[in-house]
């Protein structure tokens, strides 16, 4: 096996080994140290805010999950064993509070919807900078806006399990064995369910890419 | 293999998990299948699609984070607000509360003996904006049915009620030779009140309402309780003078084949009386009753067994309006 060509992508956060600074950041945050906790937020705020982001597909959501991540982070610090990276648990955290939000929703029969107006609500405007191939004319940006928004579209149309597995890897850019450890399964598990995901979720792509 | 289990490889594929053989394995097979290369076409360009979504600019997390943090989680507010001293305010909501109590309780006391569903009858009106009566007939229908579904079971043994009774006159006559009053103490230590207890047990061998002996007072039901024995009142004390005047318990132990019937049928008796039936559960009743009505509840259930109670009840005169009676239907063998 060679490199893993999705991990640590531009959408991934975690950079690859141990962050000296983190250890030491995380022992001063856990004796009460605000700063220190303010500079973890800033170095993962990124990474939580957009799988908050891709799991609700709605920005004041997300925003208000990312808020709530940290928090509970901070109050659990001291549950953190660094056995794993902070990055993983910190998205274990923020998975299950878009989980319990989407439950949430469903008991409010709220629609889960992406808007077709702003697929970028919450602070997505410069997608368009930041898309791999930008279009050099006005048509082609028209053309990969409305394709992120039927893939925007098609991911809260996932069930949860898929969105997830999809999320973590195809957004994240996490590695099969820290989604093992956030979902807490086995690689060979995320392996298979990954390969199902994909599968369901080119299949309501179909004919839109 | 078949495409179907190559195309199983293919998300590994791309993610570059695949062992060296299995990829050189995959490879092979996709330079000569077009219908697995479109599939791997069709995936990655799909994954393709989903990095164009890009990162989102993100908004500034830490003034709302450290707004949060300023709030205690809200296990903790809870306990805060439990320990915390009482605000100013409190004496005056609790003076409100404990008013607006004191109305309730004159209210219910001016309407007198009233029963209890009736005294509620405006504050259930208020609350559900409902027809007490409606409510109150569809109560009573549902009694009756149940009443008429236990008659049928009645007239199956009324054969067996009329010697029970039969054998209730003999207990009767034994009765009547005792030596009046009968009663027991309870619980003295605890209470520091003499109170004085009358364990009645009827036994009804066939159905409710079928009064037959008097099994045993101010003691456990006999192991033979199912046949009818004669009167036992060895551990039977007379009481203080003082605690006849003031009973506080009237401990009745009825026998019967059907519990859930007889206490409909001893909820009904007791309303009827203006009394209180309460079921504390599906074979106790808590019943407050007119001291004056006591007597008859006693010789409508167990006319032979009356007599003996009659110690535990206020003397003649005597200003106390209500009897509390413990009533354990016994379900017999």
């Amino acid at each position: 096996m060679g490199r893993d060509p999705v991990s640590h992508q531009p959408g991934g956060q975690a950079p690859p080994g141990g962050d000296p600074g983190e250890a030491t950041l995380i022992d001063q945050a856990r004796r009460g140290d605000l700063g220190a906790f303010d500079r973890l937020v800033l170095r993962h705020q990124r990474m939580v805010f957009s799988v908050a982001l891709r799991m609700l597909g709605d920005g004041h959501e997300a925003e208000e999950v990312a808020q709530d991540a940290f928090v509970r982070a901070f109050r659990s610090l001291g549950a953190f064993r660094q056995e794993a990276k902070l990055s993983t648990w910190l998205v274990s955290i923020t998975m299950n509070l878009c989980r319990n939000r989407r439950r949430w929703w469903a008991r409010r029969r709220r629609l889960i919807a992406v808007s077709l107006d702003d697929p970028v609500a919450g602070g997505e405007g410069d997608i368009a900078r930041e898309v791999a191939d930008p279009s050099p004319t006005p048509v082609h940006a028209a053309a990969a806006r409305e394709q992120q928004r039927f893939v925007l579209e098609a991911l809260q149309s996932l069930d949860a399990a898929s969105r997830t597995i999809v999320i973590l890897r195809d957004l994240q850019g996490h590695s099969y064995e820290e989604i093992a450890q956030v979902l807490r399964c086995r690689v060979g598990t995320v392996k298979s369910r990954l390969n199902r995901a994909r599968l369901r979720l080119r299949a309501l792509l179909d004919g839109k890419l | 293999m078949q495409c179907v289990d190559y195309r199983r490889w293919l998300s590994p594929y791309v993610d570059e998990r695949l062992t060296s053989e299995q990829r050189a394995q995959l490879e092979a097979h996709l330079s000569g299948c077009a219908g697995c290369r479109g599939e791997l076409v069709s995936l990655r360009q799909m994954l393709q699609a989903l990095r164009t979504l890009g990162s989102p600019a993100v908004p500034d997390l830490l003034p709302g984070i450290h707004g949060k943090l300023q709030h205690p989680p809200w296990w903790r507010a809870a306990v805060q607000r439990f320990l915390a001293p009482w605000p100013a305010g409190l004496p005056l909501h609790g003076a409100a509360l404990a008013a607006t109590a004191m109305l309730v309780i004159v209210v219910v006391h001016l309407s007198g003996p009233v029963r209890r569903d009736n005294a509620a009858q405006p504050l259930l009106q208020l609350a559900t904006g409902r027809s007490y009566h409606q409510d109150a007939l569809e109560d009573k229908v549902a009694r009756m049915k149940t009443i008429q579904d236990a008659r049928g079971q009645r007239a199956a043994v009324q054969a067996e009620r009329v010697e029970a009774d039969q054998e209730a006159e003999v207990a009767e006559g034994f009765f009547k030779d005792l030596p009046v009053p009968t009663s027991r103490e309870l619980d003295q230590p605890r209470n520091e009140v003499a109170g004085q207890t009358a364990l009645m047990s009827q036994h009804e061998a066939s159905g409710p309402g079928a009064a037959t002996a008097v099994t045993g007072l101010a003691g456990p039901l006999p192991a033979n309780a199912a046949q009818p024995t004669p009167l036992s009142v060895s551990s039977v004390q007379a009481p203080p003078a003082a605690s006849r005047e003031a009973p506080v318990l009237l401990q009745v132990r009825w026998r019967v084949t059907n519990v859930a019937t007889a206490m409909i049928q001893v909820t009904e008796w007791v309303r009827a009386q203006n009394g209180w039936a309460v079921a504390t559960s599906d074979h106790h009743l808590s019943i407050t009753l007119p001291a004056a009505e006591v007597p008859q509840l006693l010789q409508h259930f167990s006319s032979e067994a009356g007599q003996p109670i009659a110690p535990a009840l206020p003397a003649p005169g005597t200003p106390s309006p209500w009897v509390p009676i413990s009533l354990e239907l016994v379900p017999s063998e």
